[in-house]
């Protein structure tokens, strides 16, 4: 900067910075203040804007509840496997697309960053007959390799630019050395794709802990529905007044979430924003 | 391929280069597999069932050939005014996003501190789940105890105090936009916020020197500078849009008097709750038709899969 912002111009700007900030911060505040309170409490006008620590029921009512216990610990299987799947099949695609140059290849990556095009409820209306042929309904697999290829397109294409990062030489260079191909990605380029496999990994657990469309047809069966079908059904149906159990809910779904995002933002933000501003 | 067999040496069989492109290409195959098995034949098959008379009840005799049946079907059920729908949620929606973004963007790249922990804070509302959103904003604007209400009448905005959003017809579709914009925006910010930290900062500086004002440095330098970016991102956004489901069945079912029935609902509607699987196809076909076209033309005029 040339000339130097006046002070009063500075806080201007803070300002404005921090009351976006609380307008977008507010929902989430209003989420958890709610779960603190009960239903008797809401349904009062004016409303509480404070928060409130007087009770835990609905945290209880939540943690004692065997149904929604299974629920998370469907989604949580569901979102690992997809986070491991997604990994191997990205490390190997982003890698192939970053340093072989084969017939095809721009084909490739134009249909990778192009598969949204592709609605997913379409592919759902078919999806049904294809999972019930190899026996992936109503399984934990199923669901995770229908999630993996949902994130799959924005995965490749995030490591494929953190692989363009990687120099060249260094694989040119174990060649050299006489370390195969398969030996060179694994010991050489992987352990260098470590950020990049973070910010990919967290991406592909947000997307399928997100996912409510597959779920909702691939697992019917409620001893393996996800959670996002679980809260869809419980309030959508006889529980529609009990916004204390609602906000509650939805506090235990945000958490995992937020804190994995808030841990390791820095290379979230980098694996979003690699691969679209380089020129 | 003859180059290759030049230079192939007799006992070796093939080329290093091929072996290169061998190894490539089997990288590849596991990510191709689920592809197929999970995007591109289901696609394909819903294709092909948007010209069948495929309804759950005609599954058992064996779905029949009815040839563009389907599609008059959907346009006697509303297509046109679900087509609109999404038009105008799509427009509603990327656009606030770009708008608000961009503001913020704008803002955070005033060399201020605390950028990152802010970029941050206001990333937050990107990762709440959809159907937490919809929750929440559903409790937000109730009529009878949400805040929204209470506070709009407090200072005078709205004359009804129990006024009624996701119920009436005219508000829904508003109601609707607001909660995805609120969870979609800050992925638009970020992308924003990369780009202009992208420019470099001499042209900026050279344009100041040159008496450029705000608005000119910002229409002559920053918005030519992440042109690209910008396109992409709203491109990606476009396509979620048009996608968005979960935010909107959770908060309306797609009424009232199915003004808020997107394609998306729409699609899943004809196929699971009329259960006519061909006619739900045949929206799809047209969506895939309208995006794809946009989409292509999109890439040709931007040339973006031109860099390497």
């Amino acid at each position: 900067m040339i000339n130097r912002r006046s002070p009063f111009k500075t806080l201007l700007i803070y300002l404005l910075v921090i009351l976006l900030l609380a307008l977008f911060l507010f929902p989430i505040y209003w989420m958890f203040i709610g779960s603190l309170k009960d239903n008797s409490v809401l349904m009062r006008l004016p409303p509480q804007l404070y928060p409130t620590f007087s009770t835990l029921e609905s945290y209880k009512a939540v943690f004692s509840n065997a149904k929604y216990m299974k629920y998370i610990l469907n989604s949580f299987i569901v979102a690992s496997m997809t986070v491991v799947i997604d990994l191997v099949f990205s490390v190997f695609a982003g890698y192939s697309l970053s340093r072989f140059h084969y017939p095809g290849r721009k084909a490739i990556m134009t249909i990778t960053l192009s598969a949204q095009v592709f609605p997913t409820v379409v592919i759902i209306i078919s999806l049904y007959e294809f999972f019930s042929k190899f026996k992936l309904m109503n399984t934990y697999h199923g669901l995770s390799l229908a999630d993996v290829a949902m994130s799959l397109p924005l995965s490749v294409w995030m490591l494929k630019s953190f692989c363009d990062s990687v120099p060249r030489s260094l694989d040119e260079a174990a060649k050299v050395d006489g370390c195969g191909r398969f030996m060179t990605m694994m010991r050489i380029v992987l352990p260098l794709l470590k950020p990049g496999m973070l910010a990919v990994g967290i991406y592909a657990f947000l997307m399928s802990w997100d996912d409510y469309m597959l779920g909702l047809v691939i697992m019917t069966k409620t001893p393996l529905k996800t959670l996002p079908v679980g809260i869809s059904e419980t309030f959508l149906g006889e529980f529609g007044f009990d916004y204390a159990g609602m906000m509650t809910i939805s506090v235990v779904a945000s958490l995992p979430v937020l804190l994995l995002f808030l841990v390791f933002q820095k290379y979230m933000v980098a694996g979003l924003t690699g691969g679209a501003v380089k020129e | 391929m003859t180059k290759a067999v030049i230079n192939a040496r007799p006992h070796k069989g093939i080329s290093e280069k091929w072996k290169d492109h061998l190894f490539g290409y089997a990288l590849l195959l596991p990510t191709f597999s689920v592809f197929s098995l999970v995007i591109l034949f289901p696609i394909a098959k819903s294709i092909v069932m948007s010209f069948y008379n495929y309804t759950y009840a005609s599954i058992k005799k064996g779905p029949t050939w009815n040839s563009f049946e389907n599609y008059v079907t959907i346009f006697e059920e509303g297509f046109l005014s679900q087509l609109f729908r999404t038009l105008i949620f799509t427009v509603g929606t990327v656009g606030l996003e770009l708008v608000i973004g961009m503001c913020i963007a704008l803002l955070l790249n005033m060399n201020i501190r605390g950028r990152n922990a802010f970029r941050s804070l206001f990333l937050m509302s990107w990762t709440i789940p959809s159907i937490v959103t919809a929750l929440l904003w559903s409790w937000l604007f109730n009529a009878q105890y949400g805040l929204i209400d209470f506070v709009l009448s407090r200072i005078g905005l709205i004359a009804d105090p129990n006024m009624q959003w996701l119920q009436s017809p005219s508000l829904a579709m508003v109601t609707v936009i607001i909660a995805v914009v609120w969870r979609q925006t800050p992925y638009m910010l970020v992308m924003i916020l990369a780009g202009l930290q992208s420019i470099n900062q001499d042209l900026v500086e050279a344009a100041a020197i040159d008496g450029a004002n705000a608005f000119q440095t910002f229409f002559r330098v920053k918005l030519p500078g992440i042109k690209t970016v910008l396109g992409n991102t709203i491109i990606t956004c476009v396509m979620s849009s048009f996608q968005q489901f979960t935010i909107i069945m959770n908060m309306t079912q797609g009424g009232p008097m199915k003004m808020t029935t997107t394609m998306s609902i729409a699609t899943y509607k004809l196929a699971f709750t009329s259960r006519n699987l061909g006619a739900g196809a045949a929206v799809g076909v047209i969506w895939m038709l309208l995006l794809g076209t946009g989409v292509t033309i999109y890439n040709h005029v931007s040339k973006r899969f031109d860099y390497e």
